[in-house]
């Protein structure tokens, strides 16, 4: 880690603690803000879980609290003073930006055993997808409203860097975790599977069966360990109803920036499970074709697959697109081959401003409804969804441009 | 595996592909983040003119491609239809069908009312033969009206009766609907009387003579049997009009009519009966409430003035009417309350009349029906029970008396399923306090006025008699409320294939049944009261089944529904997936008709 990288990191660290403490009531403000803190992250729920926790009462009988266990040992551990807390934020971030410099200096985002792109020489250093990710505006806004979701994005991070560093056992324990923080991050493990597969400097490697059946043995092995754990902690299983229960069913219609809350206040209730089945599949069915095309990128599968759960799940929120859109800096090199920077950079900020406004509109002032914040969710979620596209046609051009190099540069029709 | 990017296919030869990479000679020092419609005509032009053909895929990306397809498609079709199903079935409880269409045409229950009648007869030597010759006599009208749902028994009152006949409740449980004692009497021929207080029935009949024994008993015979029709004819036909599937009875739940019963009802309607008598039970039906377990009942005394101030209802209903009360306590229970108005006006568009030749002012018949001040009186029930009002009301001293000009000068009428209201005319300078003295014909005519809204019939005089038949009546009403709606369920069911039937639905149902039986039971047994209780559980239970709340949801959305909730989402999302496989199938055909054309 080079001197610019630790200069970058400080420079964010610094910026995050300055929010802090220069603004006492901002993270309780952004907190209440339906767009950072959703019911399966809050920090105010949070609270209130660690409250009943540590008076001796199930925090998961009250039908508030929806996180996992283990966060609430954590919390209740921790002497409750705000300013430990917020450090404890800080350093979540900053872990994440160290695991981004990891990620971007292992140079797989630009060559993979498999690929090696011909924009090689165009990426950023890695301080760069460093400060991409601790000055983005959504993973500030999320780190200060310190919703539980910066828990899992750190855990993410940390796996990617462990697996582009070819350590198995690092990268899955730590899937694990993120998947029994938040439920989505188990998509992420078939292209984390190849990713490590693919950067793992075992020798004589493994075949890939092999390889992939020891991996799903050790993450389920500790995936089950947590769950113990939990059970262990709370004393029952009902934990489980209500963390994943929530996330699969939805029982919490609070609006946030998904596409979710509002299908299901207008669905009809006997097609209600049919739909929620149908959202969750909808998730899944990316997966596999996904990997399988990007089988020789499979770090870009991977956030790949992050970008599609941070629009298409069940609860999510700006920092979830943080994640997304930090993760994409990685392969900034394709960003010239992109078809609609300019546009999505202007529809993103649209929604970004308009989002507040309307929510307000339609919440405080009363003179707006429901449809006018759920307009501009949906902008978002298109917006997303052509960045995620986008980057998707930029990648694979970039692999056909190393197939047939004559046609860098050229226009691509289709007939 | 490996592909290096220095050693690329390049051969630009072959035929097929659906994506063809146009190369543009002017615009290759372009941005290529240009979209391709920003091209001008020329250059459009000249690529038109420098088209190359692609280099054929190669094998790999093509069984790439079939794979990310055929994963899509796998998903889609081993999770998704399965779920699919699993999460959209209707799930239908099994109900007892056939059951619940015998209950509703009464094919189950065949509604009996055995009515044992006691008779005493000290003096009476053959009292035997004479009880057989009565039986015999009301047996043959019986058969002959094979419908009456009545069944009168006599028997001879037992040694024990015999010594405390004042209180055969007692002893012979509920089971004996009335007592007769047979008494000579010299002065006044064969009469009858009953008594107000209990179910017996004193029959006086002249002393016989020792030379015409048989034609006195003869003559006693058919004396005896008319009295005992007169006692039951009431309630009789009340029971029949009930027990008639679905006539006009208000209330009826029969939501879906099936021709079913009105063929019923066409063939058991006997032709002879008479229009008038149908008329007078419908009336009669028409001011009764609902029948439910418990009522709410509000007196409450308006005054035109400020006075009287206070009355002295308390001890007045404890007197009068709780008495009353307790005797209907097996059939349902009551809650009382208990206001005072001043200055209430009755409704402005009501202007009694003086009427010189009675001296008095009158209200006319079609002000009755408007004469509640509903506007201003506070008589909203706060009760989730059915409410009965009882409206005392005292004219204005300028006023007084205001009268309801009819056949005998009354000062009290019933408001059909709702209440009753008496008129107090007093004096012109009113004392301050309602005595309990002056409150008791008021009282007395409330009382008469709840039994008739709750149904019980006019007549005979003796109160246990009439509230027996009240049973009676209410357990028959409830027994063919609880059939029809276990009858129009069972219909609905069939008619909506598409609804949902819960679990609960099916319990609910079973329950009603059983119940059903039960009280069918005790109906036969001719204990009453608990026929009417179990009726009331299987009226409750049917209807909690017919209104069940999910059920009644799924009503409104028929078949055609479900293309709309289907399609918005499904149909863009199919697209692709279609499209894919259909490219995919194309490709493979053209593919073997290469192959073929070369071979």
């Amino acid at each position: 880690m080079d001197r610019r990288c630790i200069l970058v990191i400080a420079a964010g660290v610094l910026l995050r603690l300055v929010l802090f403490t220069a603004f006492p009531s901002l993270p309780t403000t952004l907190a209440q803000r339906v767009e950072v803190s959703t019911p399966v992250t809050s920090y105010k729920r949070l609270q209130e879980g660690v409250y009943l926790y540590t008076h001796g009462v199930s925090p998961y009988d009250g039908g508030v609290f929806h996180q996992a266990p283990l966060l609430l040992s954590l919390f209740s551990i921790l002497p409750s003073s705000a300013i430990v807390t917020n450090i404890l934020y800080v350093l979540a971030d900053l872990f994440s930006a160290i695991s981004l410099v990891k990620i971007a200096s292992s140079g797989v985002a630009t060559a993979t055993p498999q690929h090696i792109s011909p924009r090689k020489g165009n990426s950023w250093p890695p301080w760069a997808t460093a400060a991409a990710f601790l000055f983005n505006p959504f993973s500030i806004a999320t780190c200060i409203a310190r919703p539980t979701i910066v828990f899992t994005n750190c855990i993410v991070l940390h796996a990617i860097a462990a697996a582009v560093q070819g350590r198995r056992a690092p990268a899955f324990v730590s899937l694990a975790m993120a998947s029994y923080l938040s439920l989505y991050p188990i998509l992420l493990f078939p292209s984390l599977l190849l990713l490590t597969y693919d950067c793992s400097r075992a020798n004589p490697k493994p075949s890939i069966q092999a390889f992939s059946a020891v991996t799903t043995v050790l993450f389920s092995t500790v995936l089950i360990i947590y769950f113990k754990l939990s059970h262990l902690l709370t004393g029952s299983w009902e934990f489980v109803a209500s963390t994943y229960g929530v996330h699969l069913l939805l029982p919490d219609l609070t609006p946030n920036v998904g596409l979710w809350w509002y299908f299901f206040i207008e669905m009809f209730d006997s097609f209600r499970a049919f739909f929620l089945c149908l959202f969750q599949l909808h998730l899944l069915i990316y997966v596999p074709g996904i990997c399988l095309r990007l089988r020789k990128q499979p770090l870009f599968a991977l956030i790949t697959l992050v970008g599609i759960s941070s629009i298409f799940k069940s609860y999510p929120a700006v920092g979830d697109t943080g994640l997304y859109l930090s993760l994409l800096a990685l392969y900034n090199h394709i960003f010239p081959t992109m078809r609609y920077t300019f546009f999505l950079t202007a529809a993103i900020l649209y929604a970004t401003f308009l989002g507040p406004a309307f929510y307000y509109l339609w919440v405080y002032a009363g003179s707006g409804n429901a449809n006018f914040f759920y307009a501009i969710t949906l902008v978002w979620s298109i917006v997303n969804a052509l960045i995620v596209a986008d980057a998707l046609y930029a990648v694979l051009r970039d692999e056909h441009e190393t197939e047939r190099p004559e046609l860098i540069g050229k226009d691509v029709v289709q007939i | 595996m490996l592909r290096r990017p220095t050693s690329p296919s390049a051969s630009n030869s072959s035929s097929s592909s659906s994506t063809v990479a146009a190369m543009d000679a002017k615009s290759a020092s372009r941005d290529a983040a240009l979209p391709s419609g920003f091209q001008d005509d020329t250059d459009a032009a000249t690529a038109e003119a420098t088209y190359k053909l692609p280099p054929p895929e190669a094998p790999e990306t093509i069984r790439t491609r079939s794979w990310v397809i055929a994963s899509f498609w796998i998903v889609a079709i081993f999770l998704g239809l399965p779920l699919w199903h699993a999460t959209t079935t209707i799930y239908r409880a099994p109900l007892p069908m056939q059951e619940m269409q015998n209950w509703s045409e009464g094919k189950l229950c065949k509604t009996e009312f055995p009515l044992l009648v006691e008779v005493e007869a000290p003096s009476l030597p053959e009292a035997e033969s004479l009880l057989k010759t009565v039986q015999h006599a009301l047996d043959d009208a019986n058969d002959f009206a094979a419908h009456k749902p009545h069944h009168l028994r006599l028997r001879l009152a037992a040694k024990e009766a015999k010594a405390a006949p004042e209180d055969p409740k007692a002893e012979k449980g509920e089971n004996v609907a009335c007592l007769l004692r047979l008494l000579p009497d010299s002065r006044n021929g064969f009469n009858h009387t009953v008594h107000s207080s209990s179910r017996t029935v004193d029959i006086h009949y002249p002393p016989p003579s020792s030379s015409s024994q048989s034609s006195i008993s003869a003559g006693l015979a058919k004396f005896v049997a008319e009295i005992l029709e007169v006692l039951f004819w009431q309630e009789q036909e009340l029971i029949e009009h009930l027990l008639l599937p679905q006539t006009s009875n208000p209330g009826s739940l029969n939501a879906l009519s099936s021709p079913t019963a009105d063929e019923a009802r066409d063939k058991k309607t006997p032709p002879a009966r008479p229009r008038a008598l149908t008329a007078d039970i419908n009336r009669r039906m028409s001011r009764v409430v609902k029948y439910s377990p418990s009522y709410h009942l509000t007196f409450s005394l308006f005054t035109a003035t400020s006075l009287p101030a206070s009355w002295d209802i308390e001890s007045a209903i404890s007197q009068y009417l709780t008495p009353l009360l307790s005797a209907l306590s097996p059939i349902s229970n009551f809650t009382i309350s208990t206001q005072v108005q001043y200055y209430a006006s009755i409704s402005s568009s009501v202007t009694p009349t003086f009427d010189e030749q009675l001296n008095a002012w009158t209200l006319k018949k079609e002000d009755l029906s408007s004469f509640i001040n509903s506007a201003e009186w506070p008589l909203a029930s706060i009760s989730n029970d059915p409410n009965l009002n009882f409206i005392l009301y005292i004219p204005h001293p300028s006023m007084t008396p205001l009268v309801i000009p009819s056949a005998s000068r009354s000062d009290s009428f019933l408001l059909p399923q709702w209440g009753g209201v008496t008129i107090l005319n007093l004096d012109h300078n009113p004392a301050s306090h309602l005595s309990h003295a002056t409150l008791k014909p008021a009282m007395e005519t409330f009382a008469t006025h709840l039994l008739a809204l709750l149904g019980a019939p006019p007549h005979p005089a003796s109160l246990p008699i009439r509230l027996d038949s009240l049973t009676r009546q209410r357990s028959a009403e409830v027994l063919v409320s609880a059939s029809s709606t276990l009858g129009s369920l069972q219909r609905l069911v069939n008619a909506l294939p598409s609804i949902s039937i819960p679990a609960t639905v099916s319990t609910s149902v079973r329950d009603s049944i059983r119940h059903l039986s039960l009280a069918c039971e005790e109906l036969r047994k001719g204990s009453f009261v608990k026929a009417l209780e179990m009726g009331r559980v299987a009226q409750e239970e049917a209807e909690k089944a017919f209104f069940e709340r999910t059920m009644v949801a799924q009503v409104y959305f028929p078949d055609e529904h479900k293309l709309a909730v289907y399609l918005p989402l499904l149909g863009p999302v199919s697209v692709p997936l279609v499209l894919g496989i259909f490219r995919e199938v194309k490709r493979v055909l053209a593919e073997r008709k290469a192959s073929r054309a070369a071979s």
